[in-house]
């Protein structure tokens, strides 16, 4: 209740920004600003949007969307009350509205720790890889040839985790530190299915909390206890023992004696939880006999933000890779011997394993993984070393100095963390009389130690606490008696990637060359289907840097986190006008965890109300293979239903529910669905579910085509996860980060974390990656209701026009009413590659030889291409890709008559690099125009060279490299 | 004497060969009473280039229809399913290091040995006509 009084205090602040006589109808439209970044986000201007509504035989946008969504299905309440949703105010205002915002957020001095720590993000990586649309707006790498650049450093990334562990192969980073842990639970449980699994009491607490949470719905139990006490002899119940170092209190554990020793022959799982910057002087985990070893890579120059986004990392022994959940980085050849990288193993993914996948989280922290990797590339393994000798001396110095004062502190070996026993009300002492923040626990005071921290701010802590004690003692003496410790390191990170780009020169260069080989947004369109690539404004993304966003700790008291509460109950408050839903929860970190987290919502209902065998979850199978993955880690059971045509088979349907009747769950539907086409039997379904008892989740992928015309609470559904990294303008990240709240119904309120029936936790913080927030909510803001409304509609401009543009060329697979689609269309290759031998692969290759990113490959129908062109994108750049495709069927046709050979031709040895272009040996049956500048656009424009040619997967994946090569082969 | 000999070398030659339509095929010794199982070279086809044999552990007892591991290709992982009934009694270590085998000769390249639990199961089965008649519709 004060929760929501709260909330509309604040939405009517923010009403009164914008200012009164922008938005009075009485004033003339010439005294208005000019600075509004609707005309901007939408790509085409009024002459472009006409001629594209002639291609479409539509008069105007409105009666475009008429054709297109189903009457029946159309709500446009929420945004018809300037109450709900706000109006739009001009680039400038916002700017300064959430620079207000973020100064309402303190900064005060931190020592919070507990897995987050402040750290100086090199200015060189700051502004040329976070601040950077060259890294910020690329895609996953799924086309490699494109996407050397971010694949390289990526494998930098993953060299530094297994050199830092010990570890055999790393993955490409995971959402957060708690969910590793939970993923670390998870492979303990599938490998050596046992149903109980151990937590040290000393692990990070929410790292616990969300190991509890997600075994709770798998039936798994957990106990926490005492590692270092605990009486293992019942160990062959359990499949893994779970434990950190530092622990949550600090303390340097060598766990060596246990899993070498009390548990050597013991078939379990066992995991290190762990911090990169210890690794630089401390024994690995792999040394202390771990299998698996997890921890978060924020401190490698990565801004706190409040929580996130963050890259987690997980690295395991060789044994267990196959096993591991998210991506891995590879090096395999392209067609010409060159290596050349890719992501390896992807058979393991959830988009090709569904139900049986290892894990539901398709994503990676790429961007932030990328930073930390450049940060250990700029400092080198030296540097790393010196910046942990540094941070370990200071908290030995303020310990030492404590302990000077007569206070008694926590002995043992630490590393960054201090523990002050006994010393109540410290906390609020320097919080209120010194505005630092620390961490308390019962009588003690805890101090966290980072790179940001100096000698000085010893002293000052020095000084509070001769106040706090009344005491006096000598600084300087203590501080020349502290020494770094001898490394128990052998050399680590010897490659030369690590050990040449200290300079930052150097550094610039390097960033600069990947950056480059690379296709992003400041390329060209990224047309792929069910992603929704749309611009990602540079005022959008400005307020991430604010300092009132970018450095706060997320367990930073209440009092100091002001500003992330006003900008967190808004973006809640316009999801839950957008989606027409009670609640929102901003906690999952991803697309993924968000179905997860709706459909834990889901069982947590059935369970309260005494229905804990409703465990039954309907997909249908034209579901992103994300669906049925998140159902199995919820502990639903995936019965899957037919598609017919593109449309949910009713009879199938029907049967499914019968054979299921008592315990249905809920289904998973997707809408409009993965066919890009708005289904009018969907209110049908959704009643026919609630009928039996179940609830309806609905997948949020394609927003994109309801904002403003209809949504999922008018449509009936209980649960609804948002892809705000796809509708609403945050980034890619070029693989991550990702944000999926849920928004649900009233029914459903209760069980979002952190109320009163909490389903448990899903982050490692309430507001999971709060600090890229400011991204939605200038979208909001900026765009108002007007313009996201335009979006949507622009959205189906845009596709509507590049279907009947290519109609002739390909098979358009799927049409809704007046043989429209939505947002989104798909064209069938299958024709093609029997007439003619091209593939859809073929056709995804030759793309970049165009210049282009290709659409989507073989999802959700194998053989096809979906082309989703969002509302961003001009009809220039459309008329552009037109083009190209109509090429490439000119191609293609040449292949089918004999013209072009069946196998030497343009298509199948796509893409071309720039020195097979140029080797004076050009043995191919066409032209050295045909391959690299087959139309005249390319090459005035210039265009992205393919650095590699087609790359082999079979040769990756058989004989998996997964790390920078080591010194000895750059000698070979 | 002479019958019997006959009788035995005839069965120390006598292999069943027998498919199933997804594409599994199974090769039963009379004489041993072991049979191997394999993948077909439509569905090694299929697959494309095969990059790892996930295997089930040696002693698992399985009923018909039942996972025996899966073969990942680069681009699905796809699951063997069990012909008939029974318990595995070896799998082929060579594949660990090269799965490609089964993309060179997969009618030759058996995965699994197993012991059936019901001989006469194998009756339920596709002769060879029978299961090219499926693939080649």
């Amino acid at each position: 209740m004060l929760r929501s009084i709260r909330l509309i205090q604040r939405v009517a602040n923010f009403s009164r920004l914008a200012n009164p006589h922008e938005v009075n109808p009485k004033v003339p439209e010439w005294f208005k600003s000019t600075d509004y970044i609707e005309p901007r986000f939408i790509g085409s201007e009024t002459q472009q949007v006409n001629e594209m509504l002639k291609t479409v035989q539509a008069k105007s946008l409105d009666e475009l969307v008429d054709k297109i969504i189903p009457k029946e299905i159309r709500s446009e309440a929420a945004f018809q009350n300037p109450d709900n949703f706000p109006d739009a105010i001009p680039e400038s205002a916002m700017i300064q509205h959430l620079q207000s915002l973020a100064n309402k957020n303190k900064v005060y001095k931190n020592y919070i720790g507990q897995g987050f720590y402040g750290t100086h993000t090199p200015y060189v990586i700051l502004r040329n890889v976070l601040e950077d649309p060259g890294w910020y707006t690329s895609y996953t790498p799924y086309q490699a040839e494109i996407s050397q650049g971010r694949l390289e450093a990526l494998l930098n990334y993953q060299t530094v985790i297994t050199e830092l562990t010990g570890m055999d192969v790393s993955n490409a980073s995971l959402l957060d530190e708690a969910t590793a842990a939970g993923e670390a639970m998870f492979l303990a449980n599938s490998w050596f299915e046992k149903k109980k699994f151990f937590v040290d009491n000393h692990v990070f607490p929410q790292s616990i909390e969300h190991i509890k949470t997600k075994a709770y719905y798998l039936g798994i139990e957990i106990v926490v206890g005492d590692a270092k006490t605990y009486d293992f002899k019942d160990v062959d119940q359990y499949c893994g023992v779970l434990v950190q170092s530092p622990d949550n209190l600090g303390e340097v554990h060598d766990w060596s004696d246990l899993f070498k020793h009390t548990l050597k022959d013991a078939k379990i799982l066992k995991v290190i939880g762990t911090d990169l910057l210890s690794l630089t002087i401390n024994k690995t985990p792999k040394d202390q006999g771990a299998n698996v070893a997890y921890g978060n890579s924020q401190r490698f120059g990565v801004p706190m933000g409040f929580g996130g986004p963050h890259a987690a990392f997980f690295a395991v022994e060789d044994e267990f890779k196959r096993k591991m959940p998210g991506r891995i980085i590879g090096i395999s050849k392209d067609a010409n011997g060159k290596p050349a990288y890719r992501m390896s193993l992807q058979t393991r993914e959830q988009h090709i394993r569904r139900e049986k996948a290892t894990s539901n989280i398709c994503t990676a922290q790429a961007l932030l993984a990328n930073m930390a990797g450049f940060y250990a590339t700029y400092h080198g393994p030296q540097g790393l070393q010196k910046i942990a000798n540094r941070v370990n001396c200071l908290a030995r110095c303020f310990a030492k100095l404590a302990k000077s004062l007569g206070i008694v502190i926590k002995e043992g070996r630490f590393f960054d963390t201090v523990v002050l026993h006994n010393t109540e009300n410290l906390q609020e002492y320097l919080h209120y009389n010194a505005s630092i923040n620390v961490r308390k626990i019962g009588q003690d005071t805890i101090f966290s130690f980072d790179e940001t921290h100096t000698l000085q701010d010893v002293e000052d802590l020095f000084n509070h606490l001769q106040h706090f004690t009344k005491k006096k003692a000598d600084f300087m003496s203590v501080v020349q008696k502290v020494i770094p410790y001898k490394s128990e390191r052998s050399p680590f990170l010897q490659q030369k990637v690590f050990n040449s780009l200290h300079s930052e020169t150097e550094m610039l260069r390097y960033i600069n060359y990947l950056r480059q080989k690379d296709v992003s947004l400041t390329k060209s369109m990224i047309s792929l289907g069910s992603c929704t690539m749309k611009l990602n404004p540079t005022s959008f993304m400005l307020p991430v840097s604010f300092q009132g966003f970018s450095q706060l700790h997320p367990f930073s008291p209440l009092s100091c986190t002001q500003g992330y509460q006003e900008l967190t109950d808004n973006v809640e408050k316009w999801l839950c006008d957008i989606t027409q839903m009670e609640a929102v929860s901003l906690m999952p970190n991803s697309g993924a965890q968000g179905e997860y987290t709706g459909l834990l919502c889901i069982r947590k209902y059935h369970i309260m109300n005494g229905q804990r065998d409703r465990n039954i979850c309907l997909i249908p199978i034209s579901a992103h293979g994300t669906n049925p993955a998140s159902a199995v880690l919820a502990g639903l059971n995936v019965v899957p239903v037919n598609v017919i045509d593109g449309y949910v088979d009713l009879n199938d349907l029907n049967k499914k529910i019968k054979e299921n009747e008592k315990a249905l769950a809920c289904i998973m539907i997707t809408y409009p669905s993965t066919y890009g086409v708005y289904e009018d039997q969907t209110k049908k379904i959704i009643q026919l579910i609630h009928d039996h008892g179940g609830l309806v989740y609905m997948d949020g992928a394609n927003m994109n085509a309801q904002v403003g015309y209809t949504s999922p609470g008018y449509l009936g559904a209980d649960v609804c996860h948002l892809n705000l990294h796809k509708t609403f303008s945050i980034p890619h990240g070029g693989g991550g980060p990702g944000l999926g709240p849920i928004a649900v119904n009233k029914r459903l309120a209760p069980y979002l974390p952190g109320r009163e029936h909490s389903l448990g936790s899903v982050a490692s913080s309430l507001f999971s990656s709060a600090s890229i927030l400011p991204i939605p909510y200038s979208y909001f803001g900026q765009l108002g209701r007007q313009g996201a409304k335009k979006c949507t509609a622009m959205a189906m401009l845009n596709a509507n026009y590049l279907m009947m543009s290519l109609k002739n060329d390909y098979k358009v697979l799927f049409t809704g009413q007046n043989g429209m689609c939505a947002h989104e269309f798909i064209i069938d290759i299958r024709p093609i590659k029997q007439e003619s031998g091209i593939t859809e692969e073929d056709i995804a290759k030759r793309l970049m030889d165009y210049g282009f990113h290709a659409p989507t490959m073989s999802f959700p129908v194998p053989g096809t291409l979906m082309i989703e062109p969002t509302e961003s994108e001009s009809k220039s750049e459309l008329d552009r890709f037109i083009e190209a495709m109509k090429n490439i069927k000119l191609e293609i046709e040449k292949v089918k008559n004999g013209q072009y050979d069946k196998n030497d031709n343009p298509l199948k040895n796509a893409p071309h690099t720039q020195d097979q272009v140029i080797n004076s040996s050009w043995n191919h049956k066409y032209s050295r125009e045909e391959a690299a500048f087959p139309l005249p656009f390319i090459l005035q424009r210039g265009k992205v060279w393919p650095t590699v040619s087609r790359i082999n997967n079979a040769f990756g994946d058989r004989n998996l490299i997964c790390q920078c090569p080591s010194v000895s082969d750059y000698q070979q | 004497m002479y019958m019997r000999s006959i009788l035995k070398l005839r069965q120390a030659f006598s292999v069943l060969t027998k498919y199933t339509k997804d594409h599994e095929w199974i090769k039963y010794d009379t004489q041993t009473k072991i049979a191997k199982i394999g993948i077909t070279d439509y569905a090694q086809k299929e697959l494309g280039d095969i990059v790892h044999v996930d295997f089930q552990k040696v002693g698992l007892v399985f009923k018909t229809h039942q996972s025996l591991g899966a073969i990942e290709s680069v681009k699905v992982a796809a699951d063997i399913y069990a012909p008939v009934a029974g318990e595995i009694v070896g799998i082929n270590e060579d594949l660990k290091d090269s799965p490609n085998l089964i993309n060179e000769k997969a009618e030759e390249t058996w995965i699994l040995q197993a012991k059936l639990q019901n001989e006469s199961e194998l009756d339920t089965l596709l002769d060879k006509q029978s299961y090219e008649k499926i693939i080649n519709k």
